[in-house]
């Protein structure tokens, strides 16, 4: 029988000697193995296993999502980012019940977004999720004022008149756009649409945010008080915001940053540190995404340099587990 | 915590403004919607209440040449019996009162049956023949029986008449035997007879004192000529054999009624209740609901013991004009479906426009939480605002371009165009944005099965299409004037194949067209076709509608073409010639220098005399006998559309002398084929021939069309043969007026008929001109819809087009080009439409052709077929590609107002 010690490492009994008392860390190693196996994803507020989407078109057929694996905890503030054509928007769409996934499982706050009715649907959108695209023509009614684009998501859902208008004030004061309630997106700013983009994406309380490019079309001043003003959001409301993201100002200013290639995660980027608009540093860390089948993308640049293709061999060290190319060796 | 923010950069700076294309994309596109209900609801409108305008106006004409008395509801009973079995019941008989009452009751029945009835001038009387009238100052003479009296009791007396002499009757005067009838008669009686105020008459044992001379104020009303003699004494012929006598009579006052009832009680009486009907409301659309309440109400239950009847002179005069108004309008009616098909496809394709300018704002809206419900509300709203004022707009200007009478169909047809635009954004809206769950589980189709889908929409639709087509022949066509619904849909039925086989057929001439491009050097070809083919699919509505469109327009062209043939055929059936003098009865004819200067009047070319005799043919029979020079008539005919006279036919045999006895060869008409028979003897011009029919002969001129008549020539009649009455001229540019100075001046009391002015008249009549003036109404309605199709159609694909064109012009593309690309991009359909539109127009005319009764345009019963004109389908092709040149001008206009940078931006 073999024991493993704190760090995994297994160790053979003393041959021939007394049982040695377990320590504590194998004790909870050993209670982990004991107790019944946990679903994939459960505890996070965004799950994906295994996502699958394929597009027909013009007799091709196109995977966007080539089994993306993807978990979210509540209240993160995450970025997802990615080439064009990765499938980063397309993730979006699934969790915004904008689309449906073709195989596997995505589940937000406990809806199975494969398994919805249009009726569950309707209410997914009206209660769970906000979603804010980049370009603001698409996010605000041109011919409605600030106020009433805001109120507009709370006239679907119901709400009575008397608390309409009150909560949409509320969201616009937060977001520091009160002064543009009577206005129309054509008399805003850019910054200003885009933050009245995201009152009226928080106007029914979503648990979620999901935000598709929100600063492309901004500078980077404008870009970084959009931003910022996610950020608050995530921090004042607990609102777990996923923003999908070219912008590397963006996504240096999130504690997890996840890339997506050819439809699946490939790594992510968790920093250490104070994060933020006066974030000093803080250091950033980017792993490889091991997935529910054991794939790790290898970085494109270092399988290049290092000529891996094809087949790459493994060997398990003692902490880690070498990568090597099918003809080099190590020395 | 609010955020707070760095100082704001320039709120409408660079990348941060946002334009307006978006909205104001969104208002034209209401706006176009708006301007599309506004036109069509505005043509839905005039056009029905122009062409009931139409139709009331011939119908009220068609009343007022009606005499009064048909134009009333008559009731009549016979009281004779009552009033004698019942004398000593003074309650039964009829007074004053009673018929007054019995009146109103029978004209509340009539009201409540549905007559218009005009209770003005209602009346009721009572008659009662007195017989035999002596006293009479002025006695009928010798060979005449004494005059017939009636006394007439007549409620509106002192209304209806105006006294001249005298006063009107009062009272009865005198008891018992000496009692005495004070009466009025009429000027005309009065001066026919000879009596005065004061003139003593006896009839039927009564005395009849004068006392008052009386003028009709209506003559033509029917207080006056429901029974003639009221007004003037009417010679009476009772049998052939039997003496006549006049038929007179006289005014009794209302107090003497119940007088006239008791004394005059062994005599016919009547009483008498008419209701002239108000028919100065009655429209077009009402009048066979008329006809038929008129027919029901032939009876009435009896009343008092009385048994009414009722009759209308209506019944007999309606029929005829409402017979020629349905066939009038069975000719209509496909244009009339038609237009309301290419209706149906604009309001659809207004309703495409809209959505596809709101189908962004809709899907934020379902991102947002928006229920299809919902979505489809906002839909809706949206189209009321501009809907709503422009059918208002439509209908109000429609019913002040066109005042009369109220047409339900019209208001009916608005009703429907405005819900038709109303219902069709939110149904889009719900087609476009039900559940994403149905759209992402059946993955989007590849081009391979969108390709077989089409075709096996389009087959399903070309088999019902054909379908009905073929039970349309097979069925047969109905009887002619009455037009069935299938017939109307003739148009529809013909088009749709035709669309679907053009559309699905076009792209794959453009594809080799665009190959062949490929090799020029230039892009506008290129681009054009390749534009062309990517909408293809999407042009099959503005097709289908364009075909319809061009096809309405074609066919009501070859009507008018066909109605004006019949139009000149009838006026040559009417007088053979281009003009005709005949002479006046019992003159000396037309002398031979008086023909010999009508001949040599300018202009004519050629003159035919004929004579124009009353024949007998025996038994009785009698006819009209033309006695004509055959080599001189024939030559005349030969140079007339009129069928070739068989002067051959009437040839004198060799050796046979001028007026010799023998068999004479005739022509007869085929209404004298009942009375005389092969060979028959008819007796005219002192003279008794033995014919021999040698042929037919359906008219000559100077005899009435259609009439009994026989055609001689004029050596069978030799010396016998009378001066010529008439004499027919040709020549097409006959002076009419100088031969109608030479004709008053040389033939006092001949009358003229020249062919132009009885074409001009037959062309003016009200009803056929109505007809065809509904017939180019709607023609210019097709265009207008034509015209309206092909800038949805190009405001439809302007988006992508400007893109298009945006992106190109940033490659070098200059104006003149872009302008060509857009042509070339429209050709395609323009052209389709063209061709399937003349497959249309050249299939109608055998399909539904034969079904259109076009005489009811013409008045008579002279055929003429429906022809396919090749000019007319040139003149419709050229209309359309005007329309199409002013479209895409529009078009050019409205694109150049953007630029490039706007349209690249609303690219975006």
């Amino acid at each position: 029988m073999t024991t493993s010690d704190a760090g995994g490492r297994h160790r053979r009994p003393e041959a021939g000697g007394p049982r040695q008392p377990v320590p504590a860390a194998g004790l909870g190693q050993l209670q982990a193995e004991l107790e019944p196996a946990r679903a994939y994803g459960e505890g996070a507020l965004i799950m994906c296993d295994r996502l699958v989407r394929i597009y027909a078109a013009e007799g091709i057929e196109v995977q966007a999502l080539q089994g993306l694996d993807l978990l979210v905890a509540e209240g993160e503030l995450t970025a997802l980012v990615g080439a064009s054509g990765s499938g980063k928007s397309t993730l979006m769409h699934i969790l915004a019940a904008l689309d449906t996934p073709t195989a596997g499982k995505a589940r937000v706050a406990g809806h199975d977004l494969a398994a919805m009715t249009a009726r569950d649907r309707l209410a997914y959108r009206r209660a769970v999720v906000g979603f804010i695209w980049q370009q603001t023509s698409r996010n605000l009614l041109p011919y409605l004022t600030a106020l009433q684009n805001v109120i507009m998501p709370l006239r679907f859902a119901g709400l009575p008149r008397s608390q309409r208008a009150r909560r949409a004030s509320g969201l616009l004061e937060l977001l520091d756009v009160a002064h543009c309630a009577l206005r129309k997106p054509a008399q805003m700013s850019g910054g200003e649409q885009q933050r009245t983009a995201i009152a009226t994406a928080l106007a029914n309380q979503p648990r979620v945010l999901l935000a598709d490019e929100p600063t492309g079309e901004l500078d980077t001043a404008t870009a970084r008080d959009v931003f910022a003003a996610l950020q608050t959001v995530n921090r004042e409301l607990g609102v777990t915001i996923l923003v999908v993201t070219h912008d590397p100002a963006v996504s240096a200013q999130v504690r997890r940053t996840v890339a997506i290639r050819d439809g699946r995660t490939s790594s992510e980027t968790l920093r250490h540190g104070p994060t933020g608009e006066d974030a000093t540093g803080g250091q950033a860390v980017e792993y490889a995404v091991l997935d529910r089948a054991g794939r790790v993308q290898l970085p494109r640049e270092m399988t290049r340099e290092l000529g891996m293709k094809d087949r790459v061999r493994l060997e398990r060290e003692r902490d880690h587990i070498g990568v090597w190319p099918d003809q080099g060796s190590h020395s | 915590m609010k955020i707070t923010s760095r100082p704001k950069s320039s709120p409408l700076s660079g990348r941060n403004r946002i334009g307006t294309g978006a909205a104001g994309a969104g208002a034209a596109a209401s706006a176009a919607l708006g301007l599309l209900v506004l036109a069509t609801v505005f043509i839905a409108v005039t056009l029905p209440r122009a062409n009931l305008g139409y139709r009331t106006h011939v119908l009220q004409q068609a009343f007022r040449a009606v005499p009064a008395t048909q134009r009333s509801v008559l009731a009549d009973a016979d009281i004779t019996g009552l009033t004698q079995s019942d004398y000593s019941t003074a309650q039964v008989s009829l007074g004053v009162r009673q018929v007054g009452l019995d009146g109103n009751s029978i004209a509340a029945r009539l009201r409540r049956a549905g007559l218009p009835l005009a209770p003005a001038a209602q009346w009721a009387g009572v008659t009662a023949t007195a017989g035999p009238l002596s006293g009479a100052p002025r006695p009928a003479p010798g060979t005449m029986a004494p005059p017939q009296l009636e006394l007439l009791y007549r409620t509106r007396l002192d209304r209806d008449a105006r006294l001249v002499a005298g006063s009107l009757p009062a009272r009865i005067a005198g008891k018992g035997d000496a009692a005495t009838f004070q009466v009025a008669v009429t000027a005309a009686t009065a001066a026919r007879l000879g009596l005065h105020v004061g003139s003593r008459l006896s009839a039927a044992g009564q005395a009849l004192v004068v006392t008052g001379i009386i003028l009709p104020v209506s003559p033509g009303s029917s207080f006056w000529t429901v029974d003639p003699s009221a007004a003037a004494p009417i010679l009476t012929y009772p049998t052939p054999d039997a003496a006549p006598f006049l038929s007179t009579a006289a005014f009794v006052g209302p107090a003497e009624l119940r007088a006239l009832e008791a004394r005059v009680n062994n005599q016919h009486m009547t009483a008498l209740w008419v209701f002239p009907l108000d028919l100065s409301r009655v429209s077009a659309d009402q009048a066979a609901g008329l006809l038929q309440t008129l027919q029901q109400v032939t009876s009435l239950p009896a009343y008092a013991g009385l048994q009414v009847n009722i009759s209308t002179g209506l019944v007999t005069a309606l029929p005829p004009v409402l017979a020629s108004d349905a066939a009038v309008q069975g000719a209509l009616s496909p244009m009339f479906v038609s237009l309301a098909a290419v209706g149906a496809v604009m309001m659809l394709m207004g309703a495409q426009l809209v959505a596809g300018h709101r189908q962004t704002e809709f899907a934020t809206m379902r991102a947002r939480g928006a229920s299809v419900a919902q979505v489809a509300a906002l839909a809706a709203g949206g189209a009321a605002a501009p809907v709503l004022p422009a059918a208002a707009i439509g209908v109000t200007a429609g019913l002040l371009v066109t005042p009369g009478p109220r047409s339900t169909l019209a208001l009916w047809l608005a009703a429907a165009i405005t819900a038709a635009a109303l219902a069709a954004p939110p149904l889009l809206a719900v087609f476009q944005f039900r559940t994403h769950r149905a759209a992402a589980v059946a993955p989007a189709a590849g081009r391979g099965v969108r390709l077989a889908r089409w075709w096996v929409t389009s087959a399903a639709l070309i088999a019902v299409a054909v379908g009905g087509l073929i039970i349309l022949r097979q069925q047969g066509l109905p009887p002619s004037g009455r037009l069935d619904a299938l017939t109307s849909l003739a148009p529809v039925l013909a088009a749709l194949p035709i669309a679907l086989l053009i559309v699905g057929c076009y792209p794959i001439a453009l594809a080799r067209l665009a190959r062949l491009a490929r090799r020029s050097r230039g892009a506008v070809m290129v681009v054009g076709l390749a534009r062309g083919r990517a909408t293809a699919r999407s042009a099959v509505l503005p097709a289908f509608a364009l075909i319809i469109a061009f096809a309405v327009a074609a066919f009501a062209a070859m009507e008018r073409g066909a109605v004006a043939r019949a139009e000149v055929a009838a006026s040559w059936q009417a007088t053979q010639a281009d003009a005709v003098v005949t002479a006046a009865g019992g003159g000396p004819g037309l002398t031979p220098s008086l023909q010999r200067l009508i001949a040599r009047l300018p202009g004519v070319q050629r003159a035919a005399t004929v004579s124009v005799l009353t024949g007998s043919a025996g038994g009785g029979r009698s006819l009209l006998v033309a006695v004509v020079n055959p080599r001189q008539y024939a030559e005349l005919a030969a140079a007339t559309p009129a069928p070739p006279f068989p002067a051959g036919l009437l040839a004198r045999p060799p050796g046979r002398g001028i007026g010799t006895t023998g068999q004479m060869p005739a022509l007869i008409s085929p209404a004298a084929g009942t009375t005389l028979g092969r060979a028959a003897t008819l007796r005219v011009a002192g003279r008794s021939l033995q014919l021999r029919v040698a042929g037919r002969l359906a008219s000559i001129a100077g005899v009435p069309a259609g009439s009994r008549f026989a055609v001689l020539p004029a050596w069978a009649l030799g010396n016998r043969a009378p001066p010529p009455t008439v004499i027919a001229l040709q020549g097409p540019s006959l002076d009419g007026g100088a031969l109608a100075r030479l004709v008053r001046q040389a033939v006092p009391g001949a009358r003229i008929t020249l062919r132009s002015r009885l074409l001009e008249a037959i062309a003016a009549a009200p009803l056929p001109h109505g007809g065809l003036i509904t017939l180019a109404q709607g023609a210019a309605a097709a265009g207008v819809f034509s015209l309206l199709i092909l800038l949805l159609m190009m405001v439809l694909s302007a988006r992508s087009r400007e893109l298009t064109l945006a992106r190109l012009d940033t490659m070098g593309l200059g104006p003149t080009q872009s302008r060509r690309i857009t042509a070339v991009e429209s050709l395609p359909v323009i052209l389709s439409a063209v061709l399937g539109g003349m497959v249309c127009a050249l299939a109608l005319v055998p399909l539904a052709g034969p079904a259109v009764d076009l005489a009811a345009f013409t008045g008579n019963q002279v055929r003429v077929p429906l022809q396919a004109d090749p000019l007319i389908l040139g003149a419709v092709t050229g209309g359309l590609l005007l329309l199409a040149g002013v479209a895409l001008t529009i078009q050019d206009q409205l694109a150049r107002r953007q630029g490039v940078t706007q349209a690249l931006r609303a690219g975006d």
